[in-house]
């Protein structure tokens, strides 16, 4: 599948929150781990709750978590 | 793999299994006996019960072994994915009705092997079984 515009830096993020799991984050966002696996390869663009949800979890405004590339 | 996944899996394979069977009963008749509405309807309420049966076997072994995920509602990426399987899975459905419409038509001229009535059956099991095998393989590729 190709990649999307919207790429992210959810992989150094969780290594920098104590090598955070896939399967943790997943359980604190509500989504299972295969979807966190697809945001991460940019196969996958989530909803902004998702998107939200996930800057929650690391303490990050959006723009920190996901870029647009035009 | 995720539980959707095995999920949708098995239930493909259900059906394929129910579609083989269904076949193979059908094409045992004689064209006289496949319009037959009594053993049409028979043959249509065991497959129903086939149906039901083996999916309910199936979900309980499945939740069995994964406990954790069994009554997790699909999240929205698997949502999205199933929307676009069903999407799949409507136009070969159609593409069915269709082709037993003509069948319908043209049938007294030429006759099939397989009565219309029983081809609408066949597809709606094709198209099921398309769908489940579309949807596994998008949730595969991510």
């Amino acid at each position: 599948m190709a990649k999307l515009a919207i790429t992210n830096t959810i992989r150094a993020l969780r290594f920098q929150h104590n090598e955070m799991t896939q399967q943790q984050l997943a359980e604190v966002v509500g989504v299972t781990r295969q979807t966190i696996a697809a945001i991460e390869a940019a196969r996958y663009s989530p909803s902004l709750e998702v998107a939200f949800k996930i800057a929650i979890v690391f303490n990050l405004p959006l723009e920190k978590i996901f870029q647009y590339r035009q | 793999m995720s539980y959707t996944q095995k999920s949708r899996l098995l239930e493909m394979c259900i059906t394929m299994v129910v579609l083989f069977n269904y076949l193979q009963s059908v094409l045992s008749m004689t064209p006289e006996a496949q319009m037959d509405p009594l053993l049409a309807s028979g043959l249509l309420i065991s497959l129903t019960i086939q149906t039901v049966v083996m999916l309910i076997v199936m979900h309980i072994i499945l939740a069995i072994f994964n406990t954790k995920y069994a009554d997790q509602a699909k999240d929205e990426r698997e949502q999205a994915i199933a929307l676009k399987a069903k999407s799949v899975a409507l136009l070969i459905l159609q593409l069915g009705v269709v082709n037993a419409v003509f069948a319908m038509l043209i049938d007294p001229h030429f006759g099939f092997a397989i009565s219309p009535v029983h081809q609408l059956v066949i597809a709606a099991l094709v198209s099921e079984i398309i769908g489940a095998g579309a949807e596994a393989w998008l949730l595969y590729r991510g």
